[in-house]
């Protein structure tokens, strides 16, 4: 999952982008308007954490930019205003939640949480792929109602495939949703990942349920 | 303190005013009366007296009155009209029996005219009398040879009561002095009526204004239609008041809301950072950079908030200022040689053109803030390799100080150049906190030359060029 973040106080980018990071999310962050719409309109975004007061061009008027061009990413706003009428003024633009400052890097995660679920059309944290089932909110991953322990990177990729249940995602695609410093290029991480999560995945006989479809990608799907 | 009532005032003026207009034209016209009544009684004693005067006649070479017999049967019935003649020769004088041992007053003119007066009669009395100086009628002369009526003559005095006559008056004072009051009563209620009746709008408007909400302050208060246009011009300056009101409300509501915002943001960056520290277990060092991140944020706090203290306490800065005499161009000098190695970094260069007599009577430190900050702005927005002019003016009982340089912003200028006096207004709407740029700073020396007696002006010197203009009494003094 790949989240955008656009702060102008330092010290508060630097903290939201860290603790992003660690929850396993892959981050870009930046303090200028002119560069948050650049990133936002270049590349696919899971969620999109906008600041209304950052230098050049401010995040209501990117949202709005990103709403003209018919960009649906999830944009929750980030904003020391916090009167109903700015808040209304922000959503009303097209931003999906409003999250006020100061606010708990807990909550603004659990918000991140839901833009992503909503933006794949899931309403329950949990994701069943035939007798696979992943808990988003507790990170934790079933098959045949066994717990199988995962790495966070082979958890962040199975979640990524689960995402887009039966889509075909290239490596780039993954790479990018996965590693937060992925500059493209054609690394076969993502290959030696997928070899793991298929035998962990492969317990007690049971079949493969990470397909390859050749020259294109991965995808995930029922055997 | 009661205050005086436009309504009772009115009242009691007009009422005044009524008693004082019916009082002269009632003595007036009662003096009028009363003369018209007298001089018709004057008439008609005078009409009496010509017809008896006649009556004193020359019989045998003797004065013989044969006005006397009539008279005396008549007065004594009525006892109103009593005569007296007074022979001049012989200083004898015969008298209406209605005299008894009293002599009436004795006055006359000419042979002839008639004198008029006031006489007391015997009984207290009192009458009108007419006075004349006449000589006997000389009926047939052969019974009066050697009668010369040149040598009798007669002072002829006839007195009237005048009794019914002030009768006639006091009834015509009472008549006069019911109808004043009447007048004045009847004047009084009408007019307390009307004001009674005109007040009913005005009431009913004060009753609105006292029925408003504090939360009110700002919407017009509805003048109604039948409201006197006196007092609906007032209500519409009272609006207009309220309006303003409102507007310094906002003004301040912006202020408080901004500096919310203000803090909200140094504190979202303190709170992030120690959450983020305590997520998990870390390494001393790391813990340690955090709280030097937490600490950087708290700094920023302080900053701006000993601003706002500064800013507040300049409402009552007008009583603690010291005033000195100091040069303009000195203190100037100073202020760019502190950021001079700032410009340089930036490219830019400081042209100056300072006039030769720029001392004034003043607060050094206020005016030193008023000048940093504009130094500080200038050097921090114009666009860099440019230059920022500066020049001080002299003219009468005033300096100038104006400094000019070209913004920086790709944008251009605002049109409404006032912004940049407003609190936490930023050229770029960024946050930039560790750069001290607060955003109060032009808003700060809007309020010191308040203080100080002058005022700061921002304008357009061109496209991209911004001058703003600082304006001091020479003598700390403000001119109006």
């Amino acid at each position: 999952m790949r989240i955008l973040v656009l702060e102008d106080y330092p010290p508060l980018r630097s903290s939201i982008v860290e603790c992003l990071v660690e929850e396993g999310y892959a981050v870009d962050s930046t303090e200028s308007g002119d560069e948050g719409l650049w990133y936002v309109r270049n590349h696919v975004y899971d969620v999109a954490l906008l600041d209304i007061m950052v230098p050049e061009v401010s995040g209501l008027e990117i949202l709005k930019k990103l709403r003209s061009d018919g960009n649906s990413v999830p944009v929750i706003i980030i904003s020391a205003r916090d009167t109903v009428v700015q808040k209304i003024e922000g959503l009303e633009v097209g931003a999906d939640d409003y999250l006020v400052k100061p606010f708990s890097l807990d909550e603004m995660l659990a918000r991140v949480r839901v833009q992503i679920r909503r933006r794949n059309e899931k309403k329950s944290p949990l994701i069943s792929v035939g007798d696979l089932v992943i808990d988003t909110a507790t990170k934790t991953v079933q098959r045949a109602g066994r717990a199988i322990e995962l790495t966070r990177k082979e958890y962040l990729l199975l979640e990524c495939l689960a995402f887009r249940n039966g889509e075909v995602l290239s490596r780039e695609d993954i790479a990018r949703q996965v590693y937060q410093d992925y500059e493209g290029g054609t690394s076969n991480v993502v290959d030696v990942y997928i070899g793991y999560l298929r035998k962990k995945l492969h317990i007690d006989g049971l079949p493969n349920i990470i397909h390859t479809k050749r020259g294109h990608g991965y995808f995930l799907s029922e055997p | 303190m009661k205050r005086p009532s436009i309504r009772d005032r009115l009242l009691a003026w007009t009422t005044f005013v009524i008693t004082l207009i019916m009082a002269v034209a009632g003595t007036l016209l009662y003096n009028s009366v009363k003369r018209s009544l007298y001089s018709q009684h004057d008439l008609l004693l005078n009409e009496a007296a010509t017809l008896v005067l006649i009556e004193v006649k020359a019989k045998n070479g003797k004065v013989h009155h044969e006005w006397k017999a009539s008279l005396d049967s008549a007065s004594r019935e009525t006892g109103k009209s009593m005569i007296q003649v007074w022979d001049l020769e012989s200083g004898e004088s015969v008298k209406s029996a209605t005299l008894g041992e009293s002599d009436l007053e004795r006055q006359y003119g000419k042979l002839g005219e008639r004198v008029f007066y006031n006489v007391t009669f015997p009984n207290g009395e009192a009458g009108r009398a007419v006075g004349i100086l006449t000589y006997p009628v000389v009926e047939n002369m052969e019974q009066n040879e050697g009668f010369v009526p040149g040598d009798h003559p007669q002072v002829f005095v006839w007195a009237d009561s005048t009794q019914e006559l002030r009768d006639v008056l006091i009834k015509t004072k009472r008549a006069f002095v019911a109808a004043g009051v009447a007048v004045v009563l009847l004047s009084a209620i009408a007019i307390w009526l009307i004001i009674y009746l005109s007040s009913l709008a005005v009431q009913s408007f004060s009753a609105d204004l006292l029925s408003r909400e504090g939360t009110e302050i700002g919407e017009p208060v509805p003048v109604p239609d039948r409201l006197p246009s006196e007092v609906a011009g007032m209500a519409g300056k009272f609006n207009a008041l309220l309006a303003r009101i409102d507007h310094y409300r906002e003004k301040d509501q912006d202020f408080f809301l901004n500096v919310a915002h203000e803090v909200r943001t140094p504190l979202a960056g303190v709170k992030a950072v120690i959450e983020q520290a305590l997520r998990r277990p870390r390494e001393v060092e790391d813990y340690q950079k955090r709280l030097r991140e937490a600490l950087d944020s708290t700094e920023n706090l302080v900053r701006l908030t000993d601003r706002l203290m500064e800013f507040g306490k300049l409402r009552n800065a007008r009583e603690s200022m010291v005033r000195i005499t100091l040069d303009l161009n000195t203190l100037l000098e100073g202020v760019l040689e502190k950021f001079r190695s700032r410009a340089r970094e930036r490219g830019l260069r400081f042209k100056g053109e300072f006039c030769r007599k720029a001392e004034l009577g003043t607060d050094e430190e206020l005016l030193k803030i008023v000048v940093n900050n504009l130094v500080e702005n200038s050097v921090t927005y114009a666009a860099p390799n440019t230059v920022i002019e500066l020049k001080t003016s002299r003219t009468e009982g005033m300096i100038e100080f104006k400094i000019q340089n070209e913004y920086s912003n790709p944008e251009g200028l605002p049109d409404d150049l006032d912004v940049f006096f407003d609190a936490f207004y930023r050229n770029d709407k960024a946050r930039d906190l560790g750069a001290n740029n607060i955003g109060i700073g032009l808003s700060f020396c809007k309020e010191v030359m308040l203080v100080l007696g002058g005022q700061i002006t921002a304008s357009k010197s061109s496209a991209h060029g911004l001058c703003f203009t600082v304006s001091l009494p020479v003598n700390g003094h403000a001119v109006d």
